[in-house]
């Protein structure tokens, strides 16, 4: 499998996936048509899971995203349950923010509450 | 719909106005402007204030009507104690209304915890309608603001309506 790059914009993060399994997300995600731009990711995650790495580990680090990004990042999310409940590969998201940053804390605790997937809030700053 | 009569006589401090076209490069120029005025406060403050902002001006592109004839979308910014209201307007056909506000009064009448499950639970829901993603837009401001959002529907002529929705941060 190839590795992924999208660069950021200036409404979209910088995606990097890797076939060794560190994904990552960083940046501002406001896109009006976010579903257009995580397409390439779905479509790279579908090939992932069908031969993933022990270990999978997803660093967000964005700064902030919209309602129509939050469903993708859930989609995103969702599409690597399967290969962790099946104990295929170990997945881990690590959700950054910044310590003043309540909104994107509890953004990632909400998510951490309906994913199901290994979940770590990380404090920066 | 008097745009200048309607800031006016508005009570508090203006700090943007704008009627017209929403386009994807004004949420930028506005952002900055409110980064001007609120250099005071502190960045998860005036991140806040960006999403509420971003989220309130993509609402409009969606629900845009092209039509001619119809008032064109209206964004407004002012002060009003300690507070920071923003202010959307957008016209959309009437059959619209009573869907939209039963949603809003709905919103309204939520304390934190709720509006925090019924959040995730949209949030989880299958399919994905752009459009009709309005619940999610809604909660997230009402999350964000924290207060009752405050919006009024006025008549205008060929069957539509405009929707006047205001955020108080």
């Amino acid at each position: 499998m190839q590795e992924l790059i999208i660069e950021a914009g200036e409404k979209t993060p910088l995606i990097r996936c890797h076939p060794d399994g560190t994904i990552e997300l960083a940046g501002k995600s406001i896109p009006e048509n976010s579903v257009e731009y995580y397409q390439p990711v779905y479509e790279w995650l579908d090939g992932y899971v069908k031969e993933p790495n022990e270990e999978t580990r997803i660093q967000m680090r964005l700064e902030y995203f919209n309602t129509s990004s939050s469903k993708c990042l859930l989609d995103l999310f969702r599409k690597l349950e399967p290969i962790h409940q099946s104990g295929k590969s170990s997945v881990t998201v690590y959700w950054h923010y910044e310590e003043a940053d309540e909104d994107m804390m509890e953004a990632g605790d909400d998510y951490s509450t309906i994913v199901k997937l290994n979940f770590e809030l990380v404090k920066t700053g | 719909m008097d745009a200048y009569g309607f800031c006016r006589d508005m009570p508090g401090e203006i700090i943007f106005v704008y009627r017209g076209k929403i386009t994807p490069g004004l949420v930028t120029a506005v952002a900055a402007v409110m980064d001007q005025e609120e250099q005071g406060v502190p960045v998860s403050e005036r991140k806040r204030y960006y999403h509420v902002l971003v989220e309130c001006l993509q609402n409009i592109l969606r629900h845009e009507m092209e039509e001619p004839g119809t008032q064109s979308p209206l964004l407004l910014i002012h002060k009003k104690g300690g507070d920071l209201l923003l202010t959307t307007g957008n016209a959309m056909p009437r059959e619209s209304e009573a869907t939209l506000r039963k949603k809003i009064d709905a919103i309204n009448a939520m304390d934190k915890e709720r509006l925090k499950s019924e959040y995730l639970e949209l949030l989880s829901s299958k399919g994905f309608s752009e459009k009709g993603g309005a619940g999610l837009g809604l909660i997230t401001l009402a999350r964000k603001s924290g207060r009752p959002l405050v919006y009024r529907f006025d008549r205008l002529d060929g069957g539509h309506v405009y929707f006047t929705l205001t955020v108080t941060l």
